[in-house]
């Protein structure tokens, strides 16, 4: 009786659940992960005309910021820096093979260096990636070498050892003659070297390129290339506008965007944040970040620049680090150097000149010389065809040091702020002739922090 | 077959207990879901169906220079379609689609060498002058005129997106 | 319904059944369901033909396109690959089911043709993987195709029928989909089609010589309802679990992971790790299918206990097929298990 009274159910039941299934299916594609980013769900396509391969990254990415003119995403697309299965909206898929840092020196060769972009020819100062990976920012050479001579391990602080093994490389010849390496070995302390040492390769090696960032505000920053040319801020949180990025979780860049117009805070996020403590082998964060409240913006820079130890004149705190170290010091030349003190080649007189002559400058005439490609690159900078530019004793341009009639006119790269530059010809400096290094300079000319 | 028909209409077992309008009310419901679900799913389908991801033909081209052009000259640029012309007054374009149901008119006349007479349609003999009006054929209305800018480095563009007025001229 | 003339679906019946051939717990409607699944992929493959696109530029994309971009295009792609997994599992369990009841009993031409079918099925799910083209077919594309090479005298010429040059390369993904859509999928309708007829010609399903009979109208309707059923589990399925996309397929780089063949080759793929290719490769899954077309010949040529879960007079058809089944499953299972 029962059996009988249900015999209609069943198939009824059933058709129900097929069309539980299509309704299913509506709702389904109606709530693809993908279209909670967008107000007006579509799917957006990008075909750049460097790989010609459609990409969908910015269905889900839609509104972040491009990462620089020069850069557009027309052109160079999501997938040939970032990896990745650019046709598919899938989390997952679509994300394998992400590179999420392309800057990484570990993949740069095939990202910012493929396509030869950036690792071309050093004649066309094309050659951004071999200088980089041998600048002493990436071997960190200098800090190996000399804990090594501090603790016996070796005679000199000649640098032997390096984070990975690297040989010199045919950069530009003249380096004015400092003093240079061959090759260094990678840096892997002995089982019979001091306790220290090893120590120092298990604690230390924190503050190379290719080392990740201490978690922590001042200190948040990429690595590779972007540890300088992807800007964070101290608090290490994003603000840029992908739909996708948290807001609240710190360790991310600022935004979305390279730039060559750097101010001393990223530099900090790895310079002046602290001491190894020799005895123990470990960092010490300094204690005296973030600035005390009361201070002013200017007062508040030089407190959390430089250490309370630091030596520093005007400019060095009125102006950002790019705007007196080169790119040559700061990204390499294609030499290997033992420490900082070799790498760097900017004195005083690079912009200020001596008692008996100018800085020296030249007139731009060919379309094509860096100084125009540089200053392109920076919103901040206007440089023509016959304009006068200060160069560096090895020829360097200093695109934004530019002589306006008799005025020498410096335009801050970060901020765009002009300066005129005072020369020590004319002045009444009293330095000896033969003593223009900068030490010199210093012992006249050093602010003291409060 | 060596079977003794049974009743066709029955379940095995099954008498006359069930209430009949209970077995009606559950044949209509299923009738009406299955008939439900079939149009979604059709229409899922046919959704599906009608995605496209092929790229949109070019809306727009560019010409090259207008000193490129003699005057009078009549030339077909390929990318949108239309047929550039320059006369004493200057340039306009005219779509080379057929207002009949779409092949590409062919120019009676090269308006240089011999005098642009006008267009005719190699499908179903549609016939138009010089300046794209119909004349004879099925076609039922005639020529589109298109718009022709110069842009900011002095090349010629030809939208086949906007219509403009037949005496418009872009003078170069 | 009220009107009693014979419906489409009822005249592809006889007008009366044996009960016994009509009972769900019969059958289990196997070869049913697996007529129903031919359906569902014969339906969802011609709306993925409107999308794919064999070469080795847009073959993994296209898919990608169905994936993402295309309304519903996941919908019908799960479907249509749900579909061709159960299918083979079906197939299977249909034919242990004709093993046992002595299905195969004075229908040897149609249990020929229903492993021709079997075959089809298999070869269905391969060539279709291979369409995907994304790193996780490799394996079965590389291994799969060098194994035709192993079959003596013919092996060059199959592996160009296969895979349409020397090597795998830009005429494979166009060979596979010919194969897929085309060519084995006409050799199976054809085969379908022959099969069932055959059923009927053989005097329907087998049942045991006495049984009272009844009308195909309770036939045609359980047949409804278990089309409803497994349409909906297919559906809710293809609802919830997706058909694999790995990234695009690199033959040049090696695999990342150890890669594994599709789970229908697992045998075979574990086969291999024993022994030589030609032996684990390609004669003993002939000898699997020898011993499976030799079996109303060699094993069991009576006629008695037809229509009888594991009746006597099949006994040694019946072990030997569960052996074969048994070693299939458990290198299967192993493999899986890596
Ligand atoms: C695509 C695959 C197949 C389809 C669609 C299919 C379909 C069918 C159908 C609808 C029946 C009617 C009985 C039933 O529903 O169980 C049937 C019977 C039969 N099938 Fe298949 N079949 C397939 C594969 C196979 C295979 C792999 C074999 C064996 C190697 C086989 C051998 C038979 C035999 C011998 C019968 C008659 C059984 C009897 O009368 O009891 N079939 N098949
Ligand atoms: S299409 Fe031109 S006349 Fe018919």
């Amino acid at each position: 009786m029962r059996r009988v009274a249900l015999a209609g159910l069943w198939p009824l039941l059933a058709t129900a659940g097929l069309l539980l299934v299509v309704v299913g299916a509506w709702l389904r594609e109606r709530t693809a992960p993908w279209r909670r980013y967008q107000d007006d769900p579509q799917v957006r396509a990008v075909v750049p005309s460097l790989t010609g391969q459609r990409e969908l990254c910015l269905t889900c990415h839609w509104s972040i910021e491009e990462i620089s003119p020069s850069h557009p995403v027309e052109v160079v697309g999501c997938v040939a820096c970032h990896g990745g299965v650019g046709i598919a909206l899938d989390e997952d898929l679509a994300h394998t093979g992400l590179i999420r840092n392309p800057g990484d020196l570990s993949v740069a060769a095939q990202t910012c260096g493929g396509s030869a972009c950036h690792s071309g020819a050093p004649a066309d100062h094309r050659d951004h990636l071999p200088r980089v990976e041998r600048s002493i920012q990436a071997t960190y050479a200098g800090a190996i070498a000399y804990v090594l001579r501090a603790f016996g391990v070796q005679p000199d602080s000649v640098a032997r050892f390096g984070i990975y093994a690297v040989q010199s490389y045919e950069g530009p010849p003249d380096n004015g003659g400092r003093p240079v390496v061959e090759a260094l070995a990678a840096f892997q302390p002995a089982p019979d070297a001091p306790p220290l040492v090893q120590q120092f390769a298990g604690n230390c090696l924190t503050c190379h390129l290719s080392a990740e960032a201490i978690q922590a505000p001042y200190f948040y920053r990429a690595t590779g290339c972007s540890a300088c040319h992807v800007l964070y801020d101290n608090d290490g949180l994003y603000k840029g506008g992908d739909p996708t990025l948290p807001r609240d979780e710190p360790g991310h860049m600022r935004r979305h965007e390279l730039t060559t117009a750097i101010p001393y805070t990223q530099c900090n996020h790895c310079h002046n944040r602290g001491n190894y403590e020799l005895p123990t082998m470990t960092f010490v964060p300094r204690a005296d970040i973030p600035a005390p409240d009361y201070l002013n913006a200017i007062e508040r820079r030089v407190h959390e620049y430089y250490q309370p130890i630091g030596q520093f004149t005007l400019c060095e705190w009125e102006l950002d680090c790019v705007d007196c170290h080169t790119r040559r010091e700061v990204m390499g030349d294609g030499y290997l150097y033992s420490s900082q003190r070799d790498a760097r080649y900017t004195e005083c007189r690079t912009c200020h000149g001596t008692l008996d002559a100018p800085p020296l400058s030249y007139t731009i005439t060919d379309p094509d010389d860096l100084a125009l490609r540089l200053a392109f690159l920076n919103p901040n900078l206007e440089l023509q065809v016959g304009d006068t530019i200060l160069m560096t004793d090895l020829g360097e341009p200093l695109p934004h040091v530019v002589w306006r009639g008799d005025r020498l006119e410096l335009t801050m790269k970060a901020t765009g702020q002009r300066y005129d530059v005072p020369l020590v010809l004319g002045s009444g400096c009293q330095q000896r002739p033969d003593q223009q290094e900068s030490h010199y300079c210093h012992v006249c000319h050093a602010y003291e922090r409060e | 077959m060596c079977a003794m028909p049974t009743n066709e209409n029955e379940w095995p077992g099954e008498e006359d207990v069930e209430p009949l309008s209970r077995r009606k009310l559950f044949t209509g419901l299923r009738k009406a879901l299955l008939a439900a679900t079939g149009a979604l799913a059709a229409g899922e389908a046919a959704q599906m169906m009608a995605h496209s991801s092929q790229p949109e033909p070019p809306e727009s081209a560019t010409a090259g220079k207008p000193e490129d052009y003699a005057a009078p000259s009549l030339t077909f640029v390929r990318d949108v379609r239309a047929y550039l012309v320059r006369d004493a007054l200057g340039f306009y374009a005219l779509d080379a689609v057929c207002s009949h149901l779409g092949c590409l008119v062919r120019a009676v006349g090269d308006g240089q060498n011999s005098p642009l007479l006008g267009f005719e349609c190699p499908c179903h003999n549609s016939h138009y002058d010089a300046q794209g009006e119909r004349i004879s054929g099925p076609a039922p209305r005639g020529l589109r005129y298109l718009a022709v800018e110069l842009d900011s480095t002095g090349n010629l563009i030809i939208h086949r997106d906007r219509e403009t007025h037949p005496d418009d001229r872009l003078i170069a | 319904m009220g009107d009693s003339r014979a419906s489409f679906f009822e005249h592809l019946h006889p007008a009366t059944i044996p009960a016994r051939s009509a009972a769900f717990t019969y059958t289990f409607g196997l070869g049913g369901i697996s007529v129903l699944l031919v359906l569902v992929l014969l339906v969802t493959g011609v709306l993925l033909m409107f999308f794919y696109e064999p070469s080795l530029a847009r073959a993994y994309s296209s898919v990608a396109a169905i994936t993402y971009e295309a309304p519903y295009g996941w919908f019908v792609r799960n479907l249509h690959y749900w579909a061709g997994q159960w299918l083979v599992v079906t197939a299977t369990l249909h034919m242990a089911r004709v093993v046992f009841t002595g299905g195969y009993k004075r229908r040897r031409l149609n249990w020929l043709i229903g492993l021709g079918l079997l075959v089809l099925v298999i070869l269905l799910d391969f060539t279709g993987l291979v369409l995907r083209w994304d790193a996780d077919v490799s394996w079965a594309l590389l291994v799969g195709t060098n194994l035709l090479r192993e079959v003596p005298l013919l092996g060059e010429t199959l592996y160009r029928l296969a895979v349409g040059g020397e090597t795998v390369g830009a005429a494979t993904p166009v060979r596979f989909y010919g194969w897929h859509i085309a060519g084995l999928t006409i050799a199976l309708l054809f085969l379908g089609v022959w099969h069932i007829w055959r059923v009927r010609r053989d005097g329907g399903i087998s049942h045991a010589a006495r049984t009272p009979r009844l009308s195909r109208r309770a036939l045609v309707r359980t047949e409804g309802l278990a089309t409803l059923v497994v349409l909906t589990m297919l559906g809710v399925v293809s609802l919830l679990w997706d058909a694999p996309l790995a990234p695009p397929a690199d033959l040049n780089t090696p695999a990342a992971h150890e890669s594994a063949a599709p789970w229908f080759f697992l045998g075979v793929q574990e086969a291999l790790r024993f022994a030589s290719p030609l032996l684990a490769g390609v004669i003993a899954p002939l000898l699997v299918l020898g011993v499976l077309a030799a079996l109303p010949y060699a094993l069991d040529r009576s006629a008695e206990g037809e229509g009888h879960w594991f009746n006597a007079a099949g006994r040694r058809a019946q072990i030997v097929f569960a052996a074969a089944l048994l070693l299939v499953i458990a290198l299967t299972v192993r493999g899986a298990l890596r």
